[in-house]
């Protein structure tokens, strides 16, 4: 796999930087100025691999670090990489078609990370699944409401049936209680008159009462079935209230985990803003204490979800009509089938061993050492100076921490001897074929022991190395930066070859800082040898590290306002080159200027000088595919003062020479002003050696708007002015501009019939012309 | 009021609210469809620039996405039929922008061919709805057919963006097709327009349309009338005076559609060449 394109949100100054693409061709740069948030890309890129962020790359805002990287398989088959059983079925046909996969990396409040897939077209099924996982939830949720409204009305009718029940019993004991008074007053009655009232009254009591009972039971019988039904939907109840429990323990433990979140992090912000010792300690016992509550919270909450997931499935599976247990076992069946199915952080963990090693190379870690603690190698203290490149060293010599146990000092010393020739051997071939130097320069490394000057650590052992080159035998540091660079950085590449065999990309932290130029130059050459084997993504500021006719492998990195080291990094790549500051691209700059210095353009005859670098780039690479039948050597003077200054040093060294300008105002005043100063006598010449183009605003007009799009701006937008109008409107670099057209024209074999009509037309009339002026 | 009267007052309300509406917006779209028909050119100034000629128009809405233009810059005079994405409203607002940008690019007067007013006006498209060739953008266009006559020289040109245009001479049709490429950002790179340059004999007649006529659905089985037939039906009427050919396409097209709706604007503008007319 090969990385392909990265974007990284919430990174130290990075906001977003939107998709950046690495080079095709496996070298990119990174330009830019001290604090622009150049390492950070690279940080981040390092960051995503081994998931390690540190304190100071969280951004003030709350917010958390996510890095997505695209990688493109080259040959791989990605169903080949997992248990089939596991992958799902849509997604192995999705897998089928791949050319590229993207992972996402993002942390959390405790700085950990989980890194997932995050190919749109996998993550949609993910997507479909927690949607449907959703309007399950929301139906269950549904279900469960109109449950507890139904249970509501149930119970409330339940009661009401009670009520009437009771009311009604009341009112038939009443009436048999009346139809027993009356009964004994019957029974006390001698007068015939009396008694037949009474047995009048005990017949209609008695109707009323025989009424009365059979309401009593109807009540009772009602009661009797609101009671069933209570009882009915009292199990679904149960079931609910555990599902509604379940919910709203995951609700608290969220709660709870945001909580500590902010916690952690305030505990993080004083941990850092004290100073005292004391005061430091206890913070750090603090955080420590905060982030083991975090970690349990966390699993609390894990737990809390699962649970909640079985309760809703179970509920709906009750109040389908299942009973609880056979509903139970289902539901965690169900479950368990779920989780065997790979998940979008499945896959990432999976993936992310067959993606390439990121090594990360920074001056600080990664130079070798004059000497190092023996203590902090075993201990690995990663924040010791040189720790990297004296454990690129050990791996190297295939050292464990067991070789320094020996407690014989004379094999010990004897072993050292014999690794530090073979290490020395590899290192000058290394150094002859990619460097092209024929110093033998011979690593030795030794182990002694602190003395008395330093009582500290008196009597600890430590590494102590060394460069020897013919009798010289100084310190790493005590060597050229040069030498002390390459070194390490055979050591990197080195250890790496030894600890992995997989594809690497090489990230590395300003190569060759404060190296001369020509070494700089070397590291770049290192670079063209190593691109077949490793993508490198390098930072610098400085020119010799770019190369010109390659700039689409820069990336340039600046602050979103110049002026303000606080506001946010914003990445632009090669197309967007001319939309970066001036101190962004000053690397390019000084290395257009440098490329001028190299030419040997002044020649006896057919000299043509033009108004700027610019035009000279622009002219010099038409004419080369214009084919022009005459040799003429442009040359490019800087600004307006600059052509009288040029045609003063031409005049007095006798070489002949023309004046090509295009624009008027000043232009055509300084034109006139050489026309009087050097052809006053003859102003026939004059006319024959000086040609100013007045209604050609810049070179760039003489080409036809499609032709400025495609070749020179490299992006497609409507254009409606002319484009040297276009230039100054929106504010463009023409140097870069130009820069950009010479790379183009150069890498796609762009010939003069490739322009178009009206581009083919202006060039020719151009270079017709010139072709006059000279014979 | 009980709750039935008082339900049947709030649904009255509203049908009335959303009766209000739609007159509001129509007559505001009829409005607008007087402001579009101001900026096509009269009827004056093309009899007096093509002297025969007809212009078969018929908007499928109140407003139109088709358009014509006409105008004469110095010996040329110059014609252009388009047709805009979308109809109605959306085809209405990409026309005044086509019909604004043709004055501009022409009034200009930095073209130098046919083609190079389509490369104009595409760049004054891409310009004004911000076209970069990005996913989420806007990808509304023109495709246009434009042509120039130069009544000094006779010399005639055409540029087309996908619209094509018919020459009937001597009983032949010439079909000369445009550039795969709208006036408008497409999908691949913007390349320049081609330029054909034609030699014009007397008593020719140019056809230039937009899809309207071939695409409308119709006919015993409901299918598009298509180019060949619209041809047949060209090569069959060119004889006929200009006015009387746009009353037969009328006909057929009227004919043909039955009781199909009208699917698109419909647009076809025919001149013939007379020498001693210019």
């Amino acid at each position: 796999m090969k990385l392909k394109a990265f974007r990284i949100r919430n990174f130290r100054s990075i906001v977003d930087s939107g998709w950046n693409y690495l080079a095709y061709d496996n070298i990119t740069a990174l330009i830019g100025q001290n604090e622009s948030g150049k390492t950070s890309v690279l940080e981040a890129l390092y960051s995503f691999y081994n998931g390690k962020i540190s304190d100071d790359i969280l951004r003030s805002d709350m917010t958390f670090p996510i890095v997505n990287c695209t990688f493109i398989l080259e040959g791989e088959k990605l169903a080949d990489l997992f248990n089939s059983a596991e992958i799902p079925e849509p997604i192995r046909e999705k897998f089928l078609g791949k050319e590229e996969l993207t992972l996402i990396r993002e942390w959390k409040a405790d700085r950990s990370s989980i890194i997932s897939i995050g190919d749109e077209d996998i993550l949609e099924y993910y997507l479909k699944k927690e949607e449907e996982k959703r309007s399950f939830e929301l139906v269950v949720q549904n279900e469960i409401t109109e449950l507890i409204n139904r249970a509501d009305t149930i119970i409330s009718e339940m009661q009401l049936a009670e009520q009437e029940q009771l009311d009604a019993r009341n009112e038939m004991n009443h009436w048999q209680l009346q139809l027993e008074n009356v009964k004994r007053t019957l029974k006390k009655a001698r007068n015939a008159d009396t008694r037949s009232n009474l047995e009048n009254e005990y017949d209609t009591i008695q109707k009323t009462y025989i009424q009365k009972e059979q309401q009593f039971a109807a009540k009772q019988k009602k009661f009797e079935e609101k009671k069933q039904l209570t009882q009915e939907i009292s199990e679904k109840v149960t079931v609910a209230k555990k599902c509604l429990d379940a919910i709203e323990n995951t609700r608290t433990a969220l709660n709870d985990l945001d909580y500590l979140g902010k916690q952690l992090k305030e505990a993080e912000h004083i941990y850092e803003i004290f100073t005292n010792e004391k005061e430091k300690k206890n913070a750090l016992q603090k955080l420590e204490k905060l982030h083991g509550e975090y970690h349990r919270i966390r699993k609390i909450y894990s737990e809390c979800q699962e649970k909640e997931i079985l309760q809703k499935l179970l509920t709906d599976k009750v109040f389908k009509g299942q009973n609880y247990k056979a509903a139970e076992a289902e539901a965690l069946t169900e479950i368990q089938n779920d989780k065997k199915i790979l998940s979008p952080e499945d896959f990432g963990t999976i993936l992310l061993k067959y993606i390439p090693v990121f090594d990360f190379f920074e001056d600080f870690s990664s130079l070798l050492p004059n000497k190092i603690d023996l203590e902090d190698i075993l201990l690995e203290n990663e924040h010791t100076e040189g720790f990297k490149a004296v454990k690129n060293f050990l791996v190297i010599a295939g050292l464990t921490s067991d070789f320094f146990r020996e407690k014989n000092h004379r094999i010990l010393k004897q072993k050292i001897e014999n690794l530090n020739g073979e290490i020395t051997i590899d290192f000058q071939d290394y150094w002859r074929q990619n460097v092209g130097k024929d110093n033998k320069i011979r690593l030795n490394f030794e182990l002694e022991h602190y003395d008395y000057t330093e009582p500290e650590k008196s009597g600890k052992p430590y590494l102590e190395f060394w460069i020897k080159d013919r009798q010289e035998r100084l310190y790493p540091k005590q060597r050229s930066r040069g030498v002390r660079w390459f070194l390490s950085f055979y050591l990197e590449l080195k250890a790496t070859s030894i600890q992995n065999s997989v594809k690497r990309i090489l990230l590395i932290d300003e190569p060759g800082l404060s190296l001369h130029a020509r070494a700089q130059e070397d590291v770049l050459k290192v670079f063209e040898d190593l691109k077949g084997s490793m993508q490198i993504v390098y930072c610098t500021h400085s020119p010799h590290l770019v190369d010109v006719n390659k700039l689409y492998r820069v990336l340039a990195v600046q602050r979103a306002d110049e002026n303000d080291e606080n506001s946010e990094s914003v990445i632009l790549d090669s197309k967007s080159l001319p939309e970066a500051s001036t101190d962004t691209l000053s690397p390019i700059y000084s290395l257009m200027g440098a490329k001028v210095n190299e030419q040997q353009f002044i020649q006896q005859k057919n000299n043509i000088i033009v108004q700027d670098t610019v035009t000279y780039f622009f002219l010099q690479a038409m004419s080369e595919i214009f084919n022009l039948n005459k040799s003429v050597h442009f040359i490019p003077a800087s600004g307006i003062n600059g052509i009288q200054t040029l045609a003063n040093i031409l005049t007095g060294w006798r070489l002949d020479f023309y004046i090509l300008l295009f624009g008027n105002g000043e232009l055509k005043k300084a034109a006139e002003d050489i026309r009087n100063s050097h052809f006053l006598s003859d102003p026939k010449s004059a006319d024959k050696k000086i040609k100013v183009f007045d209604d050609i605003a810049s070179v760039e007009n003489l080409f036809s708007t499609i032709d400025f799009k495609r070749y020179i701006l490299q992006k497609r937008v409507g254009i409606t002015e002319s484009n040297s109008d276009y230039i100054i409107t929106n504010e463009l670099s023409r140097t870069l501009l130009a820069s950009g057209f010479i790379s183009h024209i150069k890498e796609h074999n762009i010939s003069f019939e490739d322009f178009d009509e009206d581009t083919r037309r202006n060039f020719s009339e151009l270079f017709n012309a010139i072709q006059s002026m000279i014979e | 009021m009980s709750p039935e009267i008082e339900l049947q007052s709030t649904i009255n309300t509203l049908k009335y609210e959303i009766h209000r509406q739609r007159r509001e917006l129509t007559e505001s779209i009829r409005y607008a469809s007087y402001i579009q028909k101001a900026l096509l050119p009269s009827p004056v100034l093309f009899k007096k620039l093509l002297p025969d000629h007809f212009v078969l128009f018929q908007p499928k809405d109140i407003v139109s996405g088709d358009f014509y233009w006409i105008t004469k810059k110095k010996s040329e005079i110059i014609i252009a039929v388009a047709d805009c994405t979308g109809h109605g409203v959306p085809g209405a607002f990409m026309s005044i922008l086509g019909i604004t940008m043709l004055n501009e690019v022409v009034g200009r007067g930095s073209f130098t061919s046919a083609g190079s007013i389509l490369n104009q006006l595409r760049e004054g498209i891409m310009k004004a709805l911000s076209q970069t060739g990005e996913e989420y953008e806007q990808k509304d266009g023109i495709d246009m057919a434009i042509c120039i006559f130069d009544t000094k020289s006779n010399n005639f040109q055409y540029a087309g963006a996908f619209n094509p245009m018919y020459i009937i001479q001597n009983n032949k049709l010439i079909e000369i097709n445009g550039d795969k490429m709208p006036i408008g950002i497409a999908a691949e790179e913007e390349k320049s327009f081609t330029t054909h340059r034609i030699k014009l004999e007397p008593g020719s007649t140019v056809y230039l349309f937009s899809d309207g006529f071939v695409d409308q659905f119709g006919g015993p089985n409901g299918k598009k009338f298509k180019y060949q037939p619209f041809r047949n039906l060209l090569l069959k009427i060119s004889e006929l005076p200009m006015h009387r050919q746009k009353e037969e396409l009328f006909y057929a097209f009227e004919k043909w559609r039955g009781n199909y709706p009208q699917l698109d604007d419909l647009l076809i503008v025919g001149f013939r060449y007379h020498v001693e007319n210019y």
